[in-house]
């Protein structure tokens, strides 16, 4: 299957707090229905909420599963400048990884992403992802899984 | 040692075990003291190290130790201080004077001479070595202001290793570098080289703290050697025993060609019976290599072993494999037995520490041992070997071979965000857990049905509901304070809290 469908990367984006770059994925994810972005931010802020998705220092792991996306998707958002205060207890935030699961989606493409979530369990894989310093290194990496 | 330097060692160990913070509470009862003490230890702990607090203290948290400093002080601990004699020490060096040369009588000015002491003290020394020596079936005798130990040889070198603490704490490899553990350097060479001849000769290696035993014994077969002619020596041993130990084709020559060497080495001939003596080392030493792994034991061996395993399995109510323990056990057991019948005492300088990090296991292993002892009619199993059949325990308790894994869930929001994630650390960390699956959290109904024998959660996200098995909310980033809340639970699982 076609890697370029499922992953999309979002290179040295100038969002600077979380409900910017809330905002910024429900765009992405519903273009042509704003009606729909306001449920994706709901649903983003109701994950945040529930427990933290930092998955190391300065990466961020949002997931949610929602009949508003058409597509699943694992977004890159590589931030231009860290966001500082994220919440009052997550700081210093540079790249989000961001999974997007359509409702009910065939069991072949939740087996991929969660083959791709797995290899973030390595730090080192996740810290080379962190210190990309341009969209094409990035994209390379994300290619080898 | 005096109670309150094991009062201070007590206190550090158990800080040491404890990675995090322990309240004086906790200290208080562990140690059983008042708070006071606890407050007067831990100050005189500070105090004694000098760079900066061994112990660290913070309001409302309770006191932790500085490890980094901790590992430096127990380097700098073992040095040995300036050259100014406890009572204590002044008995035992004094002791080990007249035990190297027993039976020859020395004059007491001359033995009394360097620690400037009065007849009163000298008289209560006479008396407290006297009592000591009882313990190794030893007379202390005075006559024409002389004193002599007498009694058997074998007893004689046995208290004179007890008496030398360096043949505890040494560490053989430190043997030819460390300067001062005061040994005469040829013979420490000569003696690792008899070792090293020993071991290649076997084709086997002597593991510590076998290799000290084995060390000390020719150390101190050399010194004696060099103070008194063997012929002296009153010790007999059957010609049976003779007998038997020449049937032995492996280590029997072994023994002979050291001895041998020894008596090279020195320029003068030793009794036989000092090769009885360096077999009897040899036996009851436990070896690893080609000959030492031995899968048929004698009928006493195996039911000893059994014993244990059984025993322990009730008294740490938990499940032994009893394969994958006995083998390893009973090649400790085996030597052991020789251990005990000819009473070669092998120190484990470890037991202090075993004791406070497998305190439960060793007390088991204590009680399993006085059933043993007198179940085959053994003499006692002290304290040392406690310790040691105490690690064959608490190896299989540490690495979960006793424990079914707990079934275990991972949630999170979609079941394939922070959870897979999540599981792949998870795994990786904590064998004893199985996951059976990862789950989303608004799934909750169906998967409690679908899992029912499921006994954890491990969630990233909050859920509101009642949960009726256990469940850890922990951080995708699964830091150490996740883990360590993880290990705490699985012992919560385990115990069945």
């Amino acid at each position: 299957m076609e890697n370029n469908l499922l992953y999309h990367v979002y290179f040295d984006c100038g969002l600077t707090t979380k409900e910017e770059v809330h905002t910024f994925i429900s765009e992405m994810v519903c273009q042509e229905d704003p009606s729909q972005q306001e449920e994706i931010i709901n649903q983003l802020n109701d994950r945040d909420m529930a427990g933290s998705t930092l998955i190391a220092e300065h990466v961020m792991l949002p997931h949610i599963e929602s009949d508003k996306i058409k597509k699943s998707q694992i977004m890159f958002i590589r931030l231009a400048n860290p966001i500082l205060s994220w919440n009052w207890q997550t700081k210093d935030i540079r790249l989000l990884i961001v999974i997007l699961l359509k409702e009910n989606e065939d069991e072949q493409v939740k087996k991929r992403i969660s083959s791709f979530t797995r290899t973030l369990a390595d730090e080192a894989y996740l810290s080379r992802l962190l210190n990309c310093s341009d969209e094409e290194t990035l994209n390379k990496e994300i290619k080898k899984t | 040692m005096s109670s309150k330097k094991n009062r201070e060692q007590h206190l550090l160990l158990f800080l040491s075990k404890n990675q995090g913070y322990v309240t004086s509470q906790e200290l208080v009862k562990e140690l059983n003291v008042s708070q006071k003490t606890v407050y007067r230890l831990i100050r005189k702990v500070n105090d004694e190290y000098m760079e900066s607090p061994l112990i660290i203290s913070e309001r409302g948290r309770g006191y932790r130790l500085d490890y980094e400093n901790f590992i430096n002080y127990q380097k700098s601990n073992n040095k040995s201080q300036e050259k100014q004699f406890s009572p204590d020490e002044r008995r035992k060096r004094i002791m080990e004077e007249l035990l190297l040369s027993s039976p020859k009588p020395i004059n007491i000015y001359n033995l009394f001479s360097n620690y400037y002491v009065g007849d009163s003290v000298i008289f209560k020394d006479e008396q407290l070595m006297s009592d000591e020596l009882k313990k190794y079936n030893l007379v202390l005798e005075r006559k024409d202001r002389k004193l002599a130990i007498l009694g058997e040889e074998a007893d004689i070198r046995k208290a004179i290793k007890n008496v030398n603490e360096i043949f505890n704490t040494i560490d053989i490899d430190d043997l030819k570098r460390n300067q001062e553990l005061n040994f005469n350097k040829h013979d420490v060479l000569f003696i690792l080289g008899q070792i090293r001849d020993i071991e290649k000769d076997l084709d086997i290696t002597i593991p510590y703290p076998y290799n000290v035993n084995i060390f000390s014994h020719l150390y101190i077969l050399l010194s004696r050697t060099r103070k008194v002619p063997s012929l002296l020596f009153p010790d007999k041993v059957s010609v049976e025993e003779m007998e038997s130990m020449k049937r032995d084709y492996i280590l029997y020559p072994v023994a002979k060609a050291v001895v041998n060497n020894i008596e090279k080495y020195l320029n003068s001939t030793l009794p036989d019976i000092e090769i009885w003596f360096l077999y009897q080392y040899l036996v009851s030493s436990r070896m690893q290599g080609s000959l030492a792994k031995t899968s048929t034991f004698s009928k006493e061996v195996i039911q000893v072993t059994q014993a244990y395993i059984e025993g322990m399995r009730i008294h740490l109510g938990i499940d032994i494999d009893s394969q994958s323990i006995f083998t390893d056990l009973a090649n400790h057991i085996k030597p052991m037995l020789n251990r005990l019948d000819y009473k070669i005492r092998t120190k484990n300088s470890l037991l202090s520490q075993i004791k406070v990090t497998y305190e439960d296991v060793f007390w088991g292993v204590t009680s399993v041992s006085e059933f043993v002892s007198k179940k085959f009619n053994l003499p006692e199993i002290n304290e040392d070997e406690n310790g040691f059949i105490t690690l064959y325990f608490a190896k299989v308790i540490v690495t979960g071979q006793h424990q079914r894994p707990i079934k275990t869930l991972i949630m999170c929001t979609t079941g394939i965000g922070t959870s897979e994630l999540l599981k792949a650390k998870v795994s990786r960390k904590f064998p004893e857990l199985e996951i059976v699956d990862v789950v989303a959290s608004q799934n909750m109904k169906t998967f409690k049905e679908k899992y029912s024998d499921a006994e954890l959660i491990l969630s990233t996200v909050h859920i509101k509901d009642e949960v009726p098995i256990h469940f850890l909310l922990v951080s995708a980033l699964f830091s150490i304070d996740d883990q360590k809340r993880l290990q705490r639970k699985i012992e919560e699982i385990y115990h069945g809290k």
